[in-house]
């Protein structure tokens, strides 16, 4: 008998769930399903009078699974919203496959903000050209960079998106507080102190000063790379690419490990290899947060890493150890170069399925001017920041907030939405905190800074010789790298590097230079 | 009957290997679960085997408190249980007609199902058929398209098979009809192979995660599943992210520590874990129905 009552309650609990459940995913739904109706609505309206107080809801798809904001809420998107009377509705991607497949079916939003799609997305049949919309609703004052527009043109000559985070040269050079973004050595300043504040002014300056931690120390690390940064601050010192693209070598346009510097590059990590301020099972990590944690821990002295310092010694100081790191102010090769060659990465696409064309590329036009880019990356002025003169003239802004902090971005929605139609220059301003080590080091930095931004630009067709081409070069030097990385002699990895050259002959590596 | 030294020696043989195989199991488990207890910087620098070297429950405060966790988890156990009722019904009333031996057809419809069982369309045409049944982004998404399980069906109507006719065509005598036979007659008798269709689709219906991410946009519809693979993946940059875009990526992947992927996977797989121990013993019964021909 008790079991039998058992049974019914556990049976009844159940049910009781499962309808509680379908009551609260279908006044969801309803929700849902409510907003269309309310944008034909305002579509109706709209055709007689687009000045409508009424807030429209435009959806977006972020093509990127990282993209911390699932949710149009916090001070700075009320306040574009105010601006705008435009919302959005929120989608992240869960993984890279879910564009293409929506794509695929036709199923799309009213806005894609993609990297890995561009090309895809940059087709007559899926997005309306901007110059369309602007033409078609007579929308004044939108200005496109007619390098951004060479830049970003189709296939077909027509213009669907601008990849965000472009600036020319002359602009970046000529904005005071202008500064990029660059990888970054940070050592642990006690240690340092504690060998007497050696000089770090050469590479191998820091060889030795690598070696001499690992005699004095020899149960920590010497230096620890991000895997997601890898090598990168040893190329930016050697003048070699460290981002994957084309370089002008010998007057022609070829795939970036033709340059000479490269090798110079290889041999380097090699030696730091063989002389055991580098581990093997480094090159293992895909984990970002090791690298981290391992200085954080006190294992290890030194990080390759991204500019993020002052995160890193908060951290630091949270786990309740009494040291810093401290980031290298100067480069420190003999010839060292910044790329300045990329055209941007990613880009915000108004999709045939929009329901209402003419608010998003209003919405776009307002996010890309000047008074968009500072409320969407910088947050509301006054409240947020403070600006003394025009950035042209050495402005910068005053933030009331850390302004390095990934926590205050996500709770008051500062930059992430800003990047939709970043245009650079204003992130590039963000960085500027005077007296900050950063800084000094991103100031140093910027004399080396050079590029062609159209190297930077050159996009291989989907599916076309060039590209598998490249697909098979960048395979290839994966694996053949790191076989440079740690060889046991300078001889093998001489060998290694000649392998991978000779097999990137046999790929194709000559051909780039007709692309 | 007094054991010998050769039967000591099988048992001592045997026992070692049942170990082995028990640790290389169970130990991955218990991996993830002390490091679902660690402090998550400390939990990157590896070295923990045993126990927890900086015991904390932050990572579970972090998941658990969060409403959308919450609602994640109820709407996994919603299409489960759901998804469990109606698939078992649907593949079982299916596998009854085809486990007739004169039923009318028959050819047709089992290379039908045998085609459908090795040919798949793939996501995309299968995407385009949910969107014109308007099963995109609504919670029937989960439970429909798993309605009739092809595998299932198969051990089903082997089992159903091995019913004797004689108590099917007694029930008729007595007036009973196909579908009343089926209620009444058959599925008290199937509990073996009704349990491994239980547990065959709700350890299914628990893990999946693709159509939470493909086929619902609504936040209130995602699944537990779902929600942990969002967790994974914001803690990964995509590799070819160069410039901007990885600093960008950088940022928010680091405030993502590796003890709570692995909290979020734990807190995914414990209700599943807690089923299983109960149904186990039909499952070993259903996996075998069929095996053995008299």
């Amino acid at each position: 008998m008790l079991q039998k009552v058992g049974k019914r309650f556990w049976l009844f609990a159940l049910l009781s769930l499962v309808l509680l459940v379908f009551v609260a995913c279908e006044s969801a739904d309803t929700n849902t399903q409510e907003e269309p109706s309310n944008d034909t609505e305002q579509q109706t309206g709209e055709q007689s009078t687009d000045s409508s107080d009424e807030v429209k809801e435009l959806t977006i798809f972020v093509d990127h699974s990282f993209w911390p904001l699932t949710e149009w809420s916090g001070e700075v998107p009320e306040a574009i919203t105010e601006k705008t009377g435009i919302k959005l509705n929120v989608q992240v991607a869960s993984d890279a496959q879910q564009l293409p497949l929506m794509i695929s079916s036709g199923d799309l939003p009213d806005l894609v903000f993609t990297q890995g799609n561009f090309q895809q997305m940059s087709n007559a049949d899926i997005s309306y050209t901007w110059d369309e919309l602007i033409e078609k609703y007579n929308i004044q004052d939108f200005e496109i960079d007619p390098m951004a527009r060479v830049l970003n043109q189709a296939s077909d000559g027509k213009l669907y998106s601008i990849r965000n985070g472009f600036t020319t040269p002359g602009v970046f050079q000529s904005t005071p507080a202008a500064l990029g973004n660059i990888p970054a050595l940070s050592l642990r300043t006690d240690i340092l102190e504690e060998l007497g504040n050696p000089k770090i002014e050469t590479l191998d300056d820091l060889v030795n000063v690598l070696k001499e931690v690992k005699s004095k120390y020899p149960e920590m690390k010497p230096l620890v790379l991000n895997p997601a940064v890898l090598g990168h601050y040893f190329k930016v010192n050697f003048g070699a690419s460290y981002l994957q693209n084309f370089r002008i070598v010998d007057g022609e346009v070829k795939y970036y490990i033709a340059q000479p510097e490269q090798y110079d590059y290889y041999m380097f990590m090699n030696k730091l290899y063989r002389e055991g301020l580098i581990s093997a099972e480094n090159f293992t990590w895909k984990d970002t947060n090791q690298a981290k944690a391992m200085i954080i821990n006190g294992e290890a002295f030194a990080i390759a890493n991204l500019t993020d310092m002052y995160t890193i010694n908060s951290e630091i100081k949270a786990s309740g150890k009494d040291f810093e790191i401290s980031q290298l102010t100067k480069l420190i090769g003999e010839n060292p170069v910044m790329s300045a060659d990329s055209a941007g990465w990613s880009g915000t696409f108004i999709t045939k399925k929009a329901k209402n064309p003419e608010a998003a590329i209003k919405f776009l036009q307002f996010m890309q001017s000047d008074e968009g880019q500072m409320l969407g990356l910088w947050g509301v002025e006054e409240q947020h920041w403070t600006m003394d003169k025009p950035i042209e003239e050495g402005g910068y802004p005053t933030f009331k907030y850390d302004s390095q902090s990934a926590a205050e971005h996500k709770k008051i929605g500062s930059v992430w939405w800003g990047l939709l139609a970043d245009k650079g220059i204003y992130a590039q301003v963000q960085r500027y905190v005077p007296g900050s080590t950063i800084t000094e080091a991103l100031i140093d930095a910027k004399q080396y800074t050079k590029g062609n931004p159209l190297l930077g630009g050159i996009v291989l067709p989907v599916d076309s010789d060039e590209q598998v081409i490249k697909a098979n070069l960048d395979n290839m030097i994966k694996n053949e790298e790191a076989k440079i990385y740690l060889a046991q002699s300078e001889a093998e990895a001489k060998q290694a590097y000649e392998n991978m050259m000779k097999i990137a002959k046999d790929i194709g590596i000559d051909l780039t230079a007709l692309f | 009957m007094k054991r010998t030294v050769e039967d000591k020696i099988v048992d001592f043989v045997v026992y070692s290997i049942l170990a082995i195989v028990f640790i290389v199991t169970f130990y991955p488990f218990y991996y993830l679960i002390i490091i679902s207890f660690n402090d998550g910087v400390d939990a990157t620098l590896g070295g923990i085997y045993f126990w927890p070297r900086e015991f904390t429950l932050v990572n579970y405060e972090t998941l658990v408190v969060d409403p959308k966790w919450i609602l994640a988890f109820f709407v996994s156990v919603a299409r489960t249980v759901v998804g469990v009722i109606l698939g078992v019904l649907c593949t079982s009333i299916v596998a009854y007609g085809l486990a007739k031996k004169d039923l009318m057809f028959k050819k047709f419809y089992f290379a039908l199902f045998i085609i459908g069982m090795y040919v798949s369309g793939g996501i995309i045409p299968l995407y385009v058929v949910l969107r014109s049944l308007h099963l995109l982004n609504t919670f029937w998404v989960y439970v429909i398209p798993g309605m009739l399980n092809i595998f299932l069906l198969f051990i089903a109507i082997s089992f159903f098979r091995e019913i004797p006719k004689e108590l099917e065509e007694s029930a008729k005598i007595d007036g009973a009809s196909d579908l009343r036979i089926f209620i009444s007659v058959v599925l008290p008798i199937s509990k073996p192979v009704l349990a491994t269709m239980a547990l065959f689709t709700g350890v299914g219906q628990w893990n999946a995660w693709l159509d939470s991410a493909y086929f619902v946009q609504n936040e209130n519809l995602r699944t537990l599943t779902y929600k942990m693979m969002e967790v994974i993946q914001k803690a990964n940059i995509p590799i070819d992210l160069q410039g901007p875009g990885a600093e960008y990526a950088a940022k928010v992947a680091q405030s993502t520590p590796y003890s709570l992927q692995i909290t979020a996977m734990v807190i995914s797989v414990v209700p599943i874990i807690c089923v299983y121990p109960f149904l186990q013993k039909y499952f070993v019964k259903g996996a075998t129905i069929g095996a053995v021909k008299g």
